[in-house]
């Protein structure tokens, strides 16, 4: 933890001696922390040790202790009395020169990890993010709009750390692709699943169910460590708690894509498993009643869930998105907000679905590990049965290169007929443990045409001796560029020679435009990863408030999952661009929400 | 067995709800005057569960309808305590009760107050 004075002292020195005479009248507020029910009492030099004990004895006040030979006392005030009620008593006492609070003096908690700059969301100092040394290529940073923002519009962690950063009581739930749980910056902040669940949670994942929540997409191990990346710990970034307890509930495959049935398995697994919060950054447009009793059970069982709005940047009140336009009263639906505490452009709203805001741009946490790029204008093999085809390179005008086919007259030109044209490069993923392969892709290929990616593991041509994953005719979109679909290549990771294969296949009929490869990277998973990323999305702004939560919760070891939403939801700070977008009006605000208290319950009256 | 119209069960039944109440305009007596008497009036609530609240520095505040508010302040124990005795002369008041702790929404010590809860109706006879 790295020290830091703070402003805070001079206040507090400023106000460290206050004449007896000129204190505030009770129930005066006193600014700055102090010991609740004591007061600090500074006799004056000629009064003796009797005078003292009458004097604290008619204030009602006990000596706690003597502080010094010259007369300092600290003393516990009568019951009900505030500190401030018995400071003001003291002013009309003769034998008193002055008392005081007990002030409480404290190092403000900022966080070693060098990431924690990059953390706008934490704390807003005007800071421009810039994408990270580890960003994986064509990552989709920075977002533009509001970076740099407005310093001071963040969820206020320094504070609320300054009371608590360890959550690790709270078990929170990451139902979403997987987290790798070794990554440096989350293995010791995982859940302990005990020689059962040694791999910290469970896979549900259709057809793949295993006690293995290896994330092969990234999306849930960049959640996780919004919510719990180890605090204090001089590597990487910084959770919202420093310490935590994450269970990884592996619902998506690697391509981000998960089924109703995974999700309740994964929901009801990880409520019967302890979780007492979930993070659910994940939604569809459909009602689902299978999914929303999911929902009720985690209620029955006392645990908040955390929903993402979605990023169509529509209103959820006229387009319902689920799980966030669910009512049950354990559910928190959030929206992102920018650099400037303005609603992402991408963000959906909803004035009675969606509840508050939290940071969901530019947001940097850890990743599954590296990526390998590739800048698609060098070291590609190829081959082709005519001579009017292949592939071939392309230069963007913005800058870059592409992989196209055809390789001469692309743009204008159509492709050749009756050729097939393949190209294709080997990658070495040595050390690791899982891959997955990303490129954006334009297409105007006529159907009997036929565009396809395979991979192998050794050298040379992967169609025919490897695995083909993409098999596509009459498909156009061109000559926009489109992200194709992760594909898991897992079964190529640790080898020196993972090679990938692009073919154009096509008859002699009807010839399209071809096929423009861009933006191509191999994300791999690694164990003891280092790796971290930028991420825009309410995907991003779901853990914020989980972490959230989890604080709340780990603050308040008596707090039901009611009085929990009713601090996040009540201890948020108001912010215009939520103002009629949200139920609430309202961005998270960790402070807030530790200070926040429900209003009491159950009230009666017996008359004797 | 007789069946009764519905009209006539009900009339007959208002009539008696009024009769009750000393209501009825058959009776030319002045009802005997109510002697205001002082009773002791416990009020009581559900703990929050905020670990502010139930530590020095926390408690509630008791708010009756023109009376000085009362302090319950955390004394000891796991909890500050959730009912007081109040003495309360004859007649309806209405109560609220707020949590309060000494931690602020700055992190300073400046104090948080909970809303109100629901108002309760008290009526002493």
């Amino acid at each position: 933890m790295r020290l830091e004075a703070v402003a805070l002292h001079a206040v507090l020195l400023a106000g460290l001696a206050f004449p007896a005479a000129a204190l505030p009248a009770a129930p005066g507020k006193i600014a700055g922390a102090y010991v609740p029910g004591e007061v600090l009492v500074q006799y004056k030099a000629g009064a003796a040790a009797r005078s003292r004990t009458a004097s604290l004895a008619a204030a009602g006040h006990a000596l706690l202790a003597t502080l010094d030979g010259r007369g300092l006392v600290r003393a516990r005030v009568a019951p009900g009395q505030t500190v401030a009620q018995a400071i003001t008593a003291y002013a009309s006492d003769p034998a008193v020169e002055w008392a005081q609070p007990n002030f409480v003096y404290h190092v403000t908690a900022v966080p070693d990890d060098p990431g924690y700059p990059y953390l706008w969301g934490w704390k807003n100092t005007g800071q421009t993010v810039t994408a990270v040394a580890t960003q994986p290529p064509g990552s989709p940073v920075p977002y533009a709009t509001d970076n740099p923002g407005a310093a001071g519009a963040d969820m206020g962690l320094e504070q609320a750390w300054d009371l608590i950063t360890d959550c690790s009581g709270v078990v929170v739930a990451v139902i979403d692709s997987g987290v790798n749980y070794t990554h440096v910056d989350l293995a010791g902040n995982m859940w302990n699943g005990g020689a059962a669940f040694p791999n910290h949670g469970y896979n549900f994942v259709s057809g793949a169910a295993s006690s293995d929540p290896m994330d092969r997409n990234g999306h849930g191990t960049h959640v996780a460590g919004t919510i719990g990346a180890v605090g204090n710990n001089a590597a990487g970034t910084v959770g919202v708690c420093w310490k935590a307890s994450i269970m990884a509930v592996r619902v998506m495959d690697a391509s981000g894509s998960g089924t109703t049935a995974a999700i309740v398995q994964g929901v009801n697994w990880a409520v019967d498993h302890g979780a007492k919060v979930l993070n659910m950054s994940l939604g569809g447009p459909g009602l689902d009643p299978a999914y929303s009793a999911s929902i009720t059970y985690a209620q029955g069982h006392d645990v908040v869930v955390v929903v993402a709005a979605g990023n169509e940047g529509s209103d959820n009140d006229a387009t319902p998105s689920y799980p966030c336009n669910f009512t049950q009263p354990n559910l928190v639906c959030v929206a992102a907000l920018d650099q400037a505490y303005q609603l992402a452009t991408f963000s959906n709203w909803g004035a009675s679905s969606v509840d508050v805001g939290a940071p969901g741009t530019n947001v940097v946490s850890t990743w599954p590990g590296d990526s390998i790029g590739d800048t698609l204008d060098a070291g590609w093999s190829g081959s082709t049965t005519t001579a009017a085809g292949g592939w071939g390179y392309f230069a963007l005008s913005g800058g870059g290169s592409a992989l196209v086919d055809p390789g001469a007259g692309f743009l204008t030109a159509s492709y050749a007929d009756g050729t097939d044209d393949r190209a294709w490069k080997s990658f070495d993923l040595s050390g690791a443990t899982g891959a997955v392969l990303r490129f954006y892709a334009t297409l105007d290929v006529a159907s009997g045409d036929y565009f396809r990616v395979a991979w192998r593991t050794a050298a040379g041509d992967p169609f025919g001796a490897g695995t083909v994953v993409v098999n596509e005719t009459g498909v156009n979109n061109f000559p926009t560029l489109v992200a194709a679909t992760p594909l898991d290549i897992s079964a190529c990771a640790g080898t020196t020679t993972c090679t990938i294969g692009f073919q154009l296949a096509t008859d002699a009929s009807v010839n399209g435009k071809g096929v423009g490869v861009v933006d191509f990277s191999i994300g791999t998973v690694r164990p003891n990863a280092a790796s971290y990323n930028t991420e825009n999305g309410t995907s991003m702004a779901t853990p914020a408030v989980a972490g959230l939560a989890a604080m709340v919760r780990a603050f308040n070891p008596g707090f039901t999952f009611a009085d929990t939403v009713g601090a996040i939801k009540g201890g948020g700070r108001l912010a215009a661009a939520l103002a009629g977008k949200t139920t609430t009006g309202m961005a998270v605000d960790a402070m807030g929400s530790l200070a926040f208290i429900n209003p009491p319950t159950g009230l009666a009256a017996t008359v004797h | 067995m007789a069946t009764v119209p519905w009209k006539t069960a009900i009339a007959a039944g208002l009539g008696l709800a009024l009769s009750a109440c000393g209501g009825g305009s058959s009776s030319k007596s002045t009802p005997p005057p109510v002697t205001p008497t002082d009773h002791l009036v416990t009020i009581s609530w559900t703990a929050n569960r905020e670990a502010g609240v139930n530590k020095a520095g926390g408690g509630y505040t008791v708010a009756i309808a023109g009376m000085a508010a009362i302090d319950v302040p955390y004394v000891t124990g796991a909890a500050a305590p959730t009912s007081t005795g109040v003495t309360l002369r004859t007649g309806t008041y209405t109560a609220t009760v707020t949590a309060y702790a000494a931690l602020d929404a700055l992190g300073g010590a400046t104090g948080s107050r909970s809303a109100p809860s629901q108002v309760l109706t008290i009526v002493v006879p």
